[in-house]
């Protein structure tokens, strides 16, 4: 077998605008993933039966159902209902929501590991229940939950591939367009692992940055 | 001040206060003792509704205790409340955690509630940790950080839960000098706690508890000197006896 990786290095551009695509989906996945985690954990803490039903129905169902039927239910099975959506948007939905069901358990974990004291003193000083949450509560749980939270959205970026099924523009369809051409399966995808582990990596690195700045504060 | 009639508090069918009954008028200084599991926590968490009461009546402050949001608000906004553990929010400074509630609830300026922060800082002797961490300090100097915060409330009344009973030995006094001087200024208190010294020095009366009912309550000379009740002679004997 000789190799050619100049099939991959001609196509650097086209793989460039992939990482990029990637980049974009993974970002935008994470936001929707922590705003849908938080909200959904200050619904499970209001206690309302309504609305914990649905949050742990939703949890329930994306959790036992696998990505790839997900992002075909709104990509393909949405628009019989009207909702028409394009490939990027629905890829990002689709990491937002189930990224966002799996942040919603481990930030739950989070929370309930601060004493209740911590609520008590809040409420002791007048602050209403949600104010406890959002202003005590919420920042020592997600810091105490951060390295999962963090792995949840390593997952979450790599699962961007995925959304080439549905021809979202990202890292790996660039690669099967590149593969499609030329044949050439093994500098392709070799040279796609390579990126996608640099990816994985320098997301790491930032959730870590972030972390570090974001929960700055010592811990007794 | 504070006025609790007939109350009776069940954990499901475990029952916390029986028939308790208490009146604090402004300005005093009230300990409550007894065994552990003898309701005394229990009975100080209904008066800001940390806990709520299956029967009889509280009055605060001319608030008569309901599950209305309102009345709960107000009554808290009245009485301060300091904890065994601390309870300091970890993420914020001690001078934040101060200004939370004043900002957030009595609706001050930032400028107003640091300036009020600074002020109760000051006076539990703690003015110069202001930019620290809770997790900087020392277990006395969260306390006194702890009470600094309740104060910062302007509260008419003042909550201690076991107050030095997580600290250090050496750290006791260091906390128990601050709610000398507390009760010196007139403020009216309820005090959870074992220290019979400080209940000697400041308590205008002492309660004992047993299995959620008030057994004995007299002024700390006699409290101490001429227990009436057996179950008080028998608490007395045990905590004094290591001293």
């Amino acid at each position: 077998m000789t190799l050619d990786f100049s099939v991959v290095t001609n196509a650097w551009q086209a793989l460039a605008w992939g990482v990029v695509g990637t980049m974009l989906l993974a970002v935008f996945g994470m936001a929707l993933a922590m705003v849908i985690g938080v909200g959904g954990v200050a619904v499970l803490r209001a206690q309302r039966r309504i609305p914990t039903l649905l949050v742990t129905a939703f949890v329930e169902v994306i959790r036992n159902t696998p990505f790839l039927v997900q992002i075909y239910f709104i990509f393909f099975a949405l628009p019989f209902a009207g909702i028409r959506l394009n490939p990027t948007i629905t890829a990002i939905l689709a990491l937002g929501l189930n990224g966002g069901a799996y942040a919603i358990e481990i930030i739950r974990g989070g929370v309930e590991s601060i004493p209740k004291g911590q609520t008590e003193a809040g409420l002791a000083l007048g602050l209403h229940r949600g104010e406890v949450f959002r202003m005590i509560v919420l920042k020592p749980a997600l810091k105490a939950i951060y390295p999962s939270l963090s792995s949840q959205f390593i997952l979450l970026t790599l699962t961007t591939a995925i959304c080439t099924s549905i021809s979202a523009y990202e890292l790996t369809s660039v690669g099967q367009r590149i593969e499609a051409e030329t044949f050439r399966s093994f500098e392709v995808y070799f040279t796609l692992t390579g990126i996608y582990l640099v990816i994985s990596l320098l997301t790491m690195w930032a959730l870590a940055a972030i972390g570090r700045r974001a929960f700055a504060y010592p811990d007794r | 001040m504070i006025e609790m009639r007939n109350v009776d508090k069940w954990y499901g069918s475990f029952q916390a206060l029986k028939d308790v009954s208490l009146t604090v008028l402004p300005g005093e200084k009230i300990v409550l003792c007894g065994p552990s599991g003898s309701g005394k926590s229990t009975l100080i968490r209904c008066i800001n509704h940390l806990e709520t009461i299956q029967k009889g009546e509280i009055v605060v402050a001319g608030h008569r205790l309901s599950d209305s949001q309102k009345v709960v608000d107000a009554v808290r906004r009245e009485v301060g409340m300091v904890f065994q553990q601390f309870n300091l929010f970890p993420h914020k400074t001690v001078l934040e955690n101060c200004i939370l509630a004043p900002m957030r609830v009595r609706k001050l300026s930032r400028a107003d509630a640091e300036a009020t922060a600074r002020r109760y800082l000051e006076r539990v002797r703690i003015g110069n940790q202001a930019e620290k961490y809770p997790a900087q300090l020392s277990g006395g100097q969260q306390q006194r950080v702890a009470i600094a915060r309740a104060l910062c409330m302007e509260p008419k009344a003042m909550l201690f839960d076991e107050p030095t009973s997580a600290l250090d030995p050496e750290m006791v006094k260091e906390v128990l000098d601050t709610m000398v001087s507390l009760a010196r200024d007139g403020m009216t208190m309820i005090c959870v706690t074992h220290e019979m010294g400080f209940a000697r020095q400041v308590a205008d009366r002492v309660i004992f508890m047993s299995d959620g009912e008030i057994i004995e309550e007299n002024d700390p000379e006699r409290f101490f000197s001429n227990p009436t009740h057996a179950r008080t002679r028998a608490f007395l004997g045990e905590i004094l006896a290591h001293r």
